[in-house]
């Protein structure tokens, strides 16, 4: 018999003794320990230690090595057009804020998140009313797949601004001891837990100091503080489109490891750029990122003429972080250390003046200024003169290199000259601030300043405006976020001015709003465009079938009849006398309305031109199959008056070939979504021609009609463009005016002039009737009115910048808030409306 | 709000022009002053040590030598970077991780020793399988 071998198991601990059994022969049972294996031991590793400071989170509390950090989302502030007075008040709240502060270290966060266009997506795809997709065209799934793509388009959209506060510093010595011994015998849990507890009423005090300052900040829930340190770890790459669920907020040191490792970050000797490698959304991404520190500052003047300093890289095409670790110095302290540095510059001056007799260097004579100064702040109470340091740094990120430095040298032109911005060595080290619980990589580019210089930093204010309710129409100016504007959400009716110079784009935005809200709500819109510009809208592929295009003048012959412009009473009431009689005097009064229209004034007074109308109309009949010839043909067998009235109508009727006839598209109030009426030619004719005061007239009953019969059932729009052309006539001008002042009916009004749109309204003081209101490029002698329109009142005016002066650019005023958009149409399943827009605003 | 950082301040750097109504031709900061004590003694002890340039020019070349140190340290040195931020920007230069792919760089002296076709014949003999030991 021939002995098997048997491998010897590589695990040392386990001992093998072969041994003979009657039945099976010499087998091996290599796992046949002599006394019971012991299990359930730790596993041999060493401990997880992170490779950041961060050691563990309890709810809005950062535990590191360096120390314990409270951290809070700051509430976002407007800036944009708000009175120098307001923008004073919330610089003068915010040091009050930083002094109550003093003698922690503060480290600001500024990062940006991008747009939440699958939540977007969802919540319109659920309240909306799409058109029917139109084959060839571009369906509706289609559409929101392309909108979510244009709104990510921009990798920077909504600006986060956090705080974190030191509770407690590093532990040095005995302290650190301790809290190695408490680790070690209790877990790090439980020495977490008591040092949260020791904490408690200090950080109840801090967030309770937070929330009721002008900062207006609360403790970071689990799911920002996530994001937090999701974009300080993967610092300068994209963001994740979707993020791992924070379920709870406490986090302990192996937990640090799901941030350790999000990004590889490298950098080359004396490189100027760190580079950050990682993956996002299943892609390995690159970026290379300049951290810069902000150099030397001269005097700025906010908001006269400079802009918040810590919000002037924000409508860079890319997000531009932000990391500052500062600190309120006690007063006394920061009076021993000025009083020092001026002794030290008088000594200066001194050693100059009068040891050699020589006259002192500028940069001494500043310095000279900078003392007196500092010696008069020190001897006020105020807040504002309150002294601090800090050190801080912006991180540029560019897909390559070269790409970061032109941004860095944008960055740097902006500030220029009041600002030097610097880029130093050790890019990785100052990169690594802006981690949570990092250390201060470099004590260089210290910054020593006022409470009052600090306050004008304002790095809260941001673009605030809009609610995300409705289709993507505009972009904000400052942040590149795509905005929504729904006409009817929040905002009740009423007039909506756009008030812009020739070529500031209200056409433009007119037709875009139009569009979207027939292609999205289902919505009723009726445009009366005396330009022609908007005509092309109804060939919009995705609107097939939903449009039509009406031109007063040279519409063919029956379109316009009167007698078709009334609709039958529909199918279920078909049964109902009062129905069918109602319809049939509405109809009768509109033919007669509009023959006595078309008469001259000289024959039209005539007492006896009415009832000749009434019974020429009742000859001829009540139904939709007739028109307005056979009344003239009526008339002439009417005795000599209705010959006469015969005559006078029969060359008006000529003119206006519309208005007789038989259509075989028959006019219906109802049919179409998007109805253009051209009234192009109308305001040129003159305020007294009958044929233009009858088309006038006309227009304005067609849209009360498709208002008033939809009213309650569909959104309904009226879209008015170069108001003043319709002014013109006394038709056009009770039309507009009782459109605007009409609480019932939404209207988008656009005007050259604000003063046009002003004298529609009733005169309220500095009370806006609207909502909304866009003002684009106005020339200078109307920028009082413009910004009038905003809500800006008159004494205010001279304190703010005119309005915008690209084309397509405006200032909105939505609610509260007004800030700089422009209208964005772009992306591919939008090339059929910008291509019936004639490309982009003119 | 018009305001003021405190730089002009902090960004005056003492000048030591000389004892009183005697003005030396040179104006430099203090701290150029220490640069030159912290050149001057290495070079001091590098002198003895080698034991080149004996006599009182050796310690003048040392001087002058030291003058030129101080002088390229006060160009990174400043009120924005002190001595010690510089120092640990350097430290931190050392210690930052470096990209795992690192390009590989060649260098020649002259262009043409590059060599730029290579064609190698090569007659691969079947190797001798290793069997068990006879």
């Amino acid at each position: 018999m021939s002995l098997v071998p048997v491998q010897r198991p590589t695990l040392a601990p386990l001992r093998r003794t072969p041994t003979v059994t009657p039945d099976l022969g010499l087998v091996a049972e290599p796992f046949a320990p002599r006394r019971p294996a012991r299990t359930g031991a730790d596993p041999a590793v060493r401990e997880y230690t992170p490779r950041l400071a961060l050691r563990g989170i309890s709810g809005h509390l950062a535990h590191a090595t360096t120390g314990t950090t409270a951290w809070y989302a700051v509430a976002p502030r407007a800036w944009s057009m708000r009175p120098d007075d307001e923008r004073d008040a919330l610089m003068g709240a915010l040091a009050g804020a930083l002094a109550r502060l003093q003698g922690r270290w503060l480290h600001w966060r500024v990062t940006w998140r991008p747009h939440a266009a699958a939540e977007w997506a969802r919540r319109h795809d659920a309240w909306a009313r799409p058109l029917p997709d139109v084959p060839g065209a571009v369906s509706w799934d289609a559409h929101l797949v392309g909108e979510q793509r244009r709104a990510l388009t921009s990798p920077k959209a909504v600006k986060e601004v956090f705080l974190g506060v030191e509770v407690r510093g590093p532990r040095r010595g005995l302290g650190a001891l301790g809290d190695a011994l408490a680790r070690r015998l209790g877990g790090a849990r439980a020495a977490d837990r008591r040092v949260d507890g020791e904490l408690g009423a200090d950080v109840r005090d801090i967030d309770a100091v937070l929330a009721s300052s002008a900062l207006g900040a609360a403790p970071l829930p689990a799911a920002r503080m996530l994001h937090l340190l999701y974009r300080s770890c993967a610092l300068g790459l994209p963001a994740q489109s979707v993020l791992p669920a924070a379920p709870h907020g406490e986090w302990e040191r192996e937990d640090v490891a799901a941030v350790d490792g999000l990004a590889r970050w490298s950098a080359d000797p004396y490189a100027p750029t760190v580079a950050v490698t990682g993956v996002v959304d299943g892609a390995l991404v690159t970026r290379h990122v300049v951290v810069a520190s902000m150099g030397r500052m001269g005097d700025i003047d906010v908001p006269g003429e400079d802009l918040p300093w810590m919000t002037v890289p924000d409508d860079l095409p890319v997000p531009v972080e932000w990391s500052a670790r500062m600190r309120v110095l006690p007063r006394d302290r920061a009076a021993r250390g000025l009083r020092q540095a001026a002794d030290r510059v008088e000594a200066q001056r001194r050693h100059y003046e009068a040891d050699h007799g020589r006259q002192v260097p500028s940069a001494l004579v500043r310095g000279l200024e900078a003392a007196e100064q500092v010696r008069g702040d020190l001897e006020t109470d105020s807040p504002l003169a309150l002294r601090c340091e800090g050190w801080w740094r912006m991180a540029i990120p560019g897909r390559t290199e070269r790409e970061a430095l032109e941004l860095f040298d944008e960055v740097r032109r902006r500030y220029a000259p009041k600002i030097a911005v610097e880029r130093s060595e050790a890019q990785y080290r100052l990169a690594r601030e802006f981690v949570p619980g990092e250390p201060l990589a470099t004590t260089a580019f210290r910054r020593r300043m006022s409470l009052r210089h600090v306050a004008t930093a304002v790095p809260q204010a941001t673009d605030l405006i809009g609610d995300d309710h409705g289709p993507l129409l505009l972009r904000a100016r400052t942040s590149g976020r795509l905005l929504a504007w729904d006409p009817w959400h929040d905002a009740g009716a009423g007039p909506t001015p756009v008030v812009g110079g020739p070529g500031a784009g209200k056409t433009f935005l007119l037709g875009a709003v139009a569009a979207q809200l027939v292609r999205s709500c289902g919505a009723f819109v009726t445009l009366l465009d005396p330009s022609g510009a908007l005509g092309r809208l109804v060939d919009v592929p995705e609107l097939g079938g939903h449009t039509r295009r009406l031109s007063l003048r040279d519409a063919p012959p029956g379109v316009l009849n009167p007698f078709t412009l009334v609709d039958d009473p529909p199918e279920p009431a078909a049964t109902a006398e009062d129905a069918w009689r109602h319809a049939a005097g509405r109809r009768a009064a509109l033919v007669v309305a509009v023959l006595a229209e078309l008469l001259p004034a000289a024959v039209r007074s005539g007492a006896q031109v009415r009832p000749l109308l009434v019974q020429a109309v009742e000859r001829v009949g009540h139904d939709r199959a007739h028109d307005a010839g056979e009344v003239v043909d009526a008339l002439q067998h009417m005795g000599a008056e209705g010959e006469r009235l015969a005559a006078a109508l029969a060359p008006a009727l000529a003119a206006a070939g519309a208005l007789s006839g038989r259509c075989d598209q028959p006019w219906s109030a109802t049919a179409d979504r998007l109805l253009v009426v051209s009234t192009t030619g109308l305001a040129e004719s003159g305020a007294d021609d009958p044929v233009t005061s009858t088309l006038a007239r006309l227009a304005a009953w067609l849209v009360r009609q498709r208002v008033h019969v939809r009213e309650g059932s569909a959104p309904t729009l009226v879209g008015i463009d170069d108001v003043h052309r319709f002014t013109a006539t006394p038709a056009g001008r009770t039309l507009v005016t009782g459109l605007v002042r009409d609480g019932r009916t939404r209207t988008v009004v656009t005007a050259r002039q604000a003063s046009d749109l002003l004298s529609l309204v009733p005169d309220d003081g500095d009370a806006i009737p609207w909502h909304d209101a866009f003002v684009g490029r106005t020339e200078p002698g109307n920028r009082a009115d413009a910004l009038r329109l905003l809500g800006v009142a008159p004494h205010e005016a001279q304190q703010l910048p005119g309005p915008a002066d690209a084309p397509g650019e405006f200032h909105w005023r939505s609610g509260p808030h007004c800030e700089p958009v422009r209208v964005d149409l772009s992306g591919p399943h939008l090339a059929g409306l910008r291509a019936a827009l004639g490309g982009g605003p003119r | 709000m018009r305001s003021r950082s405190d730089d002009d301040l902090y960004a005056v750097e003492n000048r030591y022009l000389g004892p009183p109504g005697r003005p030396v031709p040179w104006q430099a900061r203090y701290r150029a002053y220490g640069a030159w004590v912290c050149w001057l003694l290495p070079l001091a002890v590098l002198r003895q040590t080698v034991g080149v340039l004996p006599g009182l020019l050796g310690w003048v070349v040392v001087g002058v030598l030291a003058v030129g140190g101080a002088r390229l340290t006060m160009r990174v040195v400043g009120p924005e970077r002190p001595a010690g931020a510089v120092v640990r920007m350097f430290l931190a230069e050392l210690a930052a991780p470096r990209s795992r792919q690192a390009p590989v760089r060649t260098f020649v002296a002259d262009p043409r020793h590059v060599q730029v076709h290579l064609q190698v014949h090569l007659q691969v003999a079947a190797r001798p399988v290793p069997g068990p030991p006879r």
